[in-house]
């Protein structure tokens, strides 16, 4: 029988490939972090009453949740630079992983606004009240009272989100990124064909030892927040077997 | 180069004529992995000794590749695989990329991915279902199929619907990436045509507007479809 499958492929494609790692942690954490600040303002903007406010940012985030993570990363790389040139800045000198971790921020902060909003929606209004009434002020109430419980709430469907974001950078490749996907790309035109599902059986390892990193560290940060925060952590008895609760995954989480 | 709206106005033509091969491909894609999400299901549900074991091997993988990746490792592989059955069983599948039929790739890779995810959806809204109920109704003397057909599934589909609606948008949004191995849908005739003139912004914008509708529409959907299956929580 011949061989069609070469095992050690695996691993001598793994070596070359690790050298993209590190691009694609540092887009997943600027983005992540970028679209962690830029979703507040979204956030709040939309939980305000039928005003031009709350209109834009729920548009935004329904164009970003309706479209496909790849149409945006081709719509921004080659309309930023047109968007741009009205106003008179030439930017077609910019690196393309710029253009990337633009995208990247504003999908997952749309992402991300729906998490802080059903986090804020789901502590009590009945404690900013108490609060406010026994002489908070607002920003008091919000950091001592609703930030620690709403930061307890979202903490898992961060974590989710940022095992996507990672996922979701494997898409770079497309605008000619050399990052993992790009790499295996090159190894399989490099070796003629030869080596070609070896080398995404490589990087689909490498993503899952990074879901599985991940997933620890997020269960690490939960207990860490929730004893800064004073809270403790129900956790529900889950039986979901020794794979899944590696990744951390969370009941109901969903992919992409 | 501003915005060409001419252009613009003609792409909507050219790019929703390969609307109804995203929805093919989606809807397949669903369907398909609905069936593997319930197999899987009952694997665990079950206890079945190897095929549980496999069965969570399945979802922790394919839950952290990315489906690109998954995408890519079907279209490579695929040749590979019936090559192997072609010298197992003595087969004569085609072994050249060229000749197998393309959507078989999107479909398969896609109803993989979604297969997995949807394996969480149905364990947590058949979980969502007291085990009273179950126990009642073999009580009275119901066997287990009718159990399942007459008492389980029905409330679990109302428990699922919802992220049965997302997974499903999210399966959407995974076909524009499909046309990477040479499935000509929508993002690829907009590729096309764009290079004729370098388009590219005018062409994606379009695909974005077509695949946004899709969703709001999809959406809308599946709030109808969970009015419907929620039918029985009315009170009497």
């Amino acid at each position: 029988m011949k061989q069609y499958f070469n095992p050690e492929a695996v691993l001598t494609t793994l070596e070359r490939l690790m050298s993209a790692l590190p691009l694609t942690l540092i887009i997943a954490a600027v983005s992540l972090a970028a679209g962690m600040l830029l979703a507040a303002p979204i956030a709040s903007a939309r939980m305000k009453r039928h005003s031009l406010q709350s209109w834009l940012a729920a548009f935004f985030v329904s164009f970003i949740r309706g479209t496909p993570a790849l149409v945006q990363l081709f719509l921004i790389f080659f309309g930023l630079p047109e968007f741009l040139k009205i106003f008179g800045l030439n930017i077609t000198g910019w690196d393309k992983r710029v253009f990337a971790a633009i995208t990247f921020t504003l999908f997952s902060s749309a992402f991300l606004s729906e998490v802080y909003r059903s986090a804020y929606l789901a502590v009590d209004q009945g404690q900013m009240e108490a609060a406010l009434s026994i002489g908070m002020t607002k920003f008091q109430a919000l950091m001592r009272i609703l930030f620690p419980q709403a930061l307890i709430i979202a903490l898992p469907n961060i974590g989710n989100q940022a095992i996507g974001m990672v996922k979701e950078t494997s898409l770079m490749f497309t605008i000619g990124i050399a990052d993992l996907m790009g790499i295996a790309n090159r190894i399989v035109s490099d070796s003629y064909g030869l080596i070609n599902m070896e080398a995404f059986i490589a990087v689909g390892l490498i993503y899952c030892v990074l879901c599985v990193i991940i997933g620890q560290a997020l269960k690490l940060l939960e207990v860490t927040v929730g004893k800064w925060c004073g809270v403790r952590i129900e956790k529900p008895n889950d039986r979901r077997g020794k794979f899944a609760s590696l990744t951390g995954f969370r009941r109901g989480a969903d992919g992409l | 180069m501003g915005f060409d709206f001419k252009f613009f106005g003609n792409m909507f033509l050219i790019v929703l004529g390969k609307l109804p091969v995203t929805l093919f491909v989606a809807i397949t894609s669903m369907l398909i992995a609905l069936v593997i999400g319930y197999a899987v299901d009952t694997c665990r549900r079950l206890q079945i000794p190897v095929l549980k074991q496999l069965a969570e091997l399945y979802v922790y993988l394919v839950r952290s590749f990315p489906v690109i990746v998954i995408i890519y490792m079907i279209y490579y592989g695929t040749p590979v695989f019936f090559a192997t059955l072609n010298d197992a069983f003595g087969l004569t599948l085609p072994e050249s990329r060229t000749l197998i039929n393309p959507y078989i790739f999107g479909v398969a890779a896609l109803s993989l991915n979604s297969g997995a995810f949807l394996a969480e959806v149905i364990r947590s809204a058949m979980r969502s279902v007291g085990k009273g109920q179950t126990e009642a109704a073999l009580s009275i003397g119901m066997t287990d199929g009718q159990v399942m057909r007459r008492i389980i599934i029905p409330q679990a589909l109302a428990a699922a619907i919802p992220n049965l609606g997302n997974s499903f948008l999210n399966l959407i949004k995974a076909t524009s990436l499909v046309y990477r191995v040479t499935i000509i849908d929508m993002m690829a005739v907009a590729t096309i045509a764009a290079a004729l003139d370098f388009r590219y912004l005018e062409s994606y914008t379009v695909v974005a507007i077509v695949y946004w509708l899709l969703c709001v529409v999809f959406e809308k959907l599946f709030v109808v479809l969970e009015k419907s299956a929620s039918k029985y929580k009315k009170p009497v």
